[in-house]
């Protein structure tokens, strides 16, 4: 009767779309299957069921659920449902979460997000509403990423209140703070970090210079970067020599130019290569003066010439700021 | 004359509806699992007696 009702009602119809219908006997391995995993008091037939996509309860009854009361029921089973997802979703959300799973498994915790991404369309990430399989497994990797994320958090929290390896640990919040932004749960714990940290008058220059080091290491991830990240992160050890931020810059500097790179000096009085960042406009000179926005050159042969500074190369920038210090 | 043309869609269209949702229906439990773990839809399972 209540199967029937199911199949031929056709104001039911739009309803019972929204679900995965199925018959079952009650002498069949399938009755066995549910009745232990959901077992529902009594013993009259029929037995309905509305069972979430990840496998939970929703409803289950020995009723044939007549007039309003199986519209009602449905209604509200569905509510609790969750979202679902069509052809197109499930395929875009299956990829989306294999390459977030390998680069999970990696450690790889910017590319695990930048994987998951494309998911918060469907709703904030770590919290998508819908019990589809691969959502499931979306969400649950996008709460390891959050967990992940506040350890790191309170791990920087506590060295920044002891006051020691202070700019490490700056430089490690601008990183996470960039790594884990498009996570809705840890933004706002974040973001109120970074404004109690930035407050602190000792702490704001480090900060500024923290974002400039992460700013010229994000360089190098873009395609062709590599080059202009070296050349933004030479620039930044010449400025901030003496400073906390110079050893850091260092470090970064190597893992990007490798070893054996010389960080150029300005001696004054001697002959060096001035270029631009292109290094089409090259010229061995020495440094005579620096005048306002320009630059006198004296070539090896005695001649000089003038140059805009905003011509020359960052790194060539960053000498001659540091030269006026 | 219009009315009885959409009354006579309407038939078909609801027919047609049921039909494919009969055969859309999984046969099996681990078949409407697989089905509802996909699409995230729950499961409506009516057990009874196959008469």
């Amino acid at each position: 009767m209540l199967e029937k009702r199911l199949v031929s009602d056709r104001k039911l119809a739009p309803l019972v779309a929204q679900f995965v219908p199925l018959k079952v006997d009650v002498s069949s391995a399938d009755w066995r299957t549910l009745s232990s995993q959901y077992p529902v008091a009594g013993n009259t037939i029929p037995v309905v069921y509305v069972i979430r996509a990840d496998g939970q309860k929703i409803f289950g009854a020995r009723k044939a659920l007549s007039g309003d009361e199986l519209p009602r029921m449905l209604r509200a089973a569905r509510g609790q449902a969750g979202g679902t997802l069509n052809a197109q979703q499930q395929s875009v959300v299956r990829s989306a979460v294999a390459e977030a799973r390998d680069a999970f498994n990696q450690g790889q915790v910017a590319k695990t997000i930048k994987a998951l991404r494309p998911l918060a369309k469907l709703g904030p990430l770590g919290q998508i509403p819908c019990y589809a399989k691969a959502v499931v497994e979306a969400n649950s990797l996008a709460q390891k990423l959050v967990d992940r994320g506040r350890t790191e958090l309170k791990k920087i929290q506590q060295t920044l209140a002891k006051n020691k390896e202070v700019f490490p640990a700056l430089l490690a919040l601008v990183t996470v703070e960039r790594a884990y932004r498009p996570l809705n749960a840890l933004n706002r714990e974040i973001g109120s970090v970074l404004r109690e940290t930035s407050r602190k008058t000792e702490f704001k220059p480090l900060l500024a210079q923290a974002k400039a080091i992460d700013k010229a290491r994000l360089r190098a991830t873009a395609r062709g970067g590599l080059a202009k990240a070296v050349r933004e992160m030479t620039a930044l050890v010449i400025l901030y020599r003496g400073d906390a931020a110079e050893a850091t810059a260092r470090v970064e500097l190597e893992k990007l130019a490798g070893k054996d790179f010389q960080v150029p000096e300005l001696v004054p009085g001697e002959l060096r290569t001035w270029q631009d960042d292109t290094g089409k406009f090259r010229i061995v000179a020495k440094l005579v003066e620096h005048r306002g926005s320009k630059v006198e050159l004296e070539r090896e042969t005695g001649d000089r010439v003038t140059v805009p500074i905003t011509r020359l190369s960052t790194v060539d920038r960053a000498l001659l700021r540091a030269a006026q210090k | 004359m219009r009315q009885a043309v959409l009354a006579l869609i309407v038939l078909v269209t609801v027919a047609s509806d049921i039909r494919d949702a009969a055969a859309a229906a999984p046969r099996s439990l681990a078949e409407a699992q697989n089905v509802a773990q996909l699409t995230g839809l729950p499961i409506l399972a009516i057990a009874g007696r196959d008469t």
